[in-house]
C-alpha cells in the first residue's frame, strides 16, 4: 500500500463508490417488509463474556430442563421450542438465564458437567454433546410462565436475544413469528 | 500541535472534527486515530488558499499537492474536510493547490444551531451532538462501523444531558426520514458486529462487555430520539 495520501479527486471517487454501494445495501435491507419494525429492536447479548457459561448435559435435555423448571428462564432455541414447537438450531442445547447459585446447583446435582472455558456458541459448525448454555444473572429478564410451570423470556426479549446472538436474520425472525402462539 | 494551530490565525477558521473530534468531546471514548481532521469553510478556503498554505508552512506542515493532507516532521497528519455555507452538496471545493471534499451532510449540520463548542485551550470542536450526528450519517464502507460505534458511545456518555439529547433530536430531524433510518440500520449492524466480536473474543474480553452495554444504551436512546422505539419489555 502506498504511503502517499489520496488526492482529493481520488477521495471523491471513493466517496461516490461508497455511496452507490450503500444505496444498494439500503435497498436490500428495505426489501424485507420487517426492516422498519426491526430497527426498534435493541439486540441483547446472551453470550456476554463473564456472564455466559457452558457445560455438557449429564442427563437427557428433557430431564435437565424439567429439573431446572423453577430456576431457569429459557430463551433462544429452547424458548422457541417451548413456545412454538420448533427450534431454529440443530444443536440440542438448553439456553437460558440462571443465577450463579442455580448453575452451581445444577452441577452439584449432576445435571451438568464441569463448565467449559471456551467454545461458546449456540450454533456450532461441528457436532458436540448437548450443552447447558447459561447467562448468569441476578436480574432476571422479563418472562412468562407456561402451563408446564417452565418460564421463558417474553416474546419481545426472545427477539432481542435472537438478534444479539445471530445477528439480523429477517428470514429466521419471519419464520419464528409465523409460529408465534396467539 | 493543536494548541499551536489554535493560536495561529487559522485557529478561528478550523473546527476539530472527525474521529479526532473525540478528543474534544470525551475523555473516555477512544478516538481510534492519531490523525487530525479539521473542518473548514471550503468557500473561504478557495479565497484564502495561499494564506492557509503559508500559515500551515509556518506551523511546520508540508502540504501534499492535490490532497487535503498536511504532514509534520513529527509524523502528524492533518486533513482538511470541507463544508459550505453557500450550498448543501457533495463536491470538490477549496483551491486548486489545496482541493478539499465538501460534504453535504456536514454543510447541513454546520448550518444548524449549536454546531461547535470552544475548546478550553482555544479553538473549536464539533459539539457532541453534531459530532454524533455526523458520525451516524457518514457513509464509509471500510471504516463505517467505527463511526457508528463512536456515535453510540457519545450518545451513551451524554445520556443524562437533556440539552444534548434535544440537540441531537433536532439535528436528526433536519434530515430525510430514510437517511435517518439508514443511519439507525448502520448503527444496528455495527452493534451486531461488535456482539459477534465479543462472543468470538471470549471471556478474556471483559472490556468489550462494558463497551457493549454502553452501545446498547446509546442505541436505545438513538431509537427513542428518532421516534423508532417500541415499548420495551
Amino acid at each position: 500500500m502506498s504511503a502517499r495520501p489520496r488526492t482529493t479527486a481520488e477521495r471523491y471517487a471513493r466517496f461516490l463508490r461508497d455511496q452507490e454501494v450503500h444505496r444498494r445495501i439500503s435497498l436490500e435491507r428495505r426489501m424485507h417488509p420487517r426492516f422498519r419494525r426491526d430497527l426498534a429492536v435493541v439486540p441483547h447479548l446472551f453470550l456476554l463474556p463473564g456472564r455466559a457459561r457452558m457445560a455438557a448435559l449429564e442427563r437427557p435435555p428433557e430431564a435437565v430442563r424439567l429439573a431446572l423448571r423453577g430456576e431457569a428462564i429459557w430463551t433462544l432455541d429452547t424458548a422457541a421450542r417451548l413456545l412454538t414447537g420448533q427450534g431454529f438450531v440443530v444443536s440440542p442445547d438448553l439456553t437460558g438465564y440462571l443465577t450463579e447459585a442455580a448453575f452451581e446447583g445444577a452441577a452439584k446435582q449432576g445435571l451438568i458437567g464441569t463448565p467449559l472455558t471456551g467454545g461458546l456458541s449456540i450454533d456450532p459448525l461441528y457436532h458436540r454433546p448437548p450443552m447447558l448454555i447459561a447467562h448468569l444473572t441476578d436480574v432476571p429478564p422479563p418472562s412468562t410462565t407456561l402451563p408446564s410451570g417452565e418460564r421463558v423470556v417474553t416474546w419481545e426479549f426472545l427477539i432481542r436475544d435472537v438478534m444479539g446472538t445471530l445477528g439480523w436474520r429477517p428470514d429466521l425472525l419471519t419464520r419464528l413469528e409465523a409460529r408465534r402462539p396467539s | 500541535m493543536l494548541r499551536r494551530i489554535n493560536e495561529s490565525p487559522l485557529g478561528t477558521r478550523f473546527i476539530l472534527g472527525g474521529s479526532s473530534g473525540m478528543y474534544g468531546v470525551s475523555e473516555t471514548i477512544p478516538a481510534l486515530t492519531e490523525d487530525i481532521d479539521v473542518m473548514v469553510d471550503a468557500d473561504w478556503l478557495a479565497a484564502q488558499e495561499d494564506t492557509v498554505l503559508e500559515h500551515m508552512r509556518q506551523l511546520g506542515f508540508d502540504h501534499q499537492s492535490g490532497t487535503p493532507t498536511f504532514t509534520s516532521a513529527s509524523g502528524l497528519s492533518l486533513d482538511l474536510v470541507g463544508y459550505s455555507r453557500r450550498d448543501i452538496a457533495d463536491r470538490i471545493g477549496g483551491g486548486k493547490e489545496l482541493p478539499v471534499m465538501v460534504f453535504a451532510d456536514l454543510s447541513r449540520l454546520l448550518s444548524l444551531p449549536g454546531p461547535t463548542r470552544d475548546l478550553p485551550g482555544g479553538g473549536r470542536v464539533l459539539s457532541p451532538a453534531t459530532l454524533a450526528a455526523a458520525k451516524l450519517l457518514t457513509i464509509r464502507l471500510e471504516k463505517g462501523s467505527k463511526d457508528k460505534l463512536q456515535a453510540l458511545l457519545v450518545i451513551a456518555e451524554n445520556a443524562g444531558d437533556d440539552v444534548f439529547l434535544r440537540h441531537l433530536h433536532d439535528l436528526l430531524g433536519a434530515f430525510p426520514v430514510d437517511r435517518v433510518e439508514d443511519a439507525i440500520a448502520d448503527a444496528h449492524a455495527a452493534v451486531l458486529a461488535v456482539s459477534a466480536d465479543v462472543v468470538a473474543a471470549g471471556p478474556q474480553a471483559a472490556g468489550y462487555a462494558g463497551m457493549h452495554a454502553k452501545l446498547e444504551q446509546g442505541f436505545a436512546i438513538l431509537q427513542r430520539l428518532a421516534g423508532r422505539a417500541e415499548a420495551r419489555p
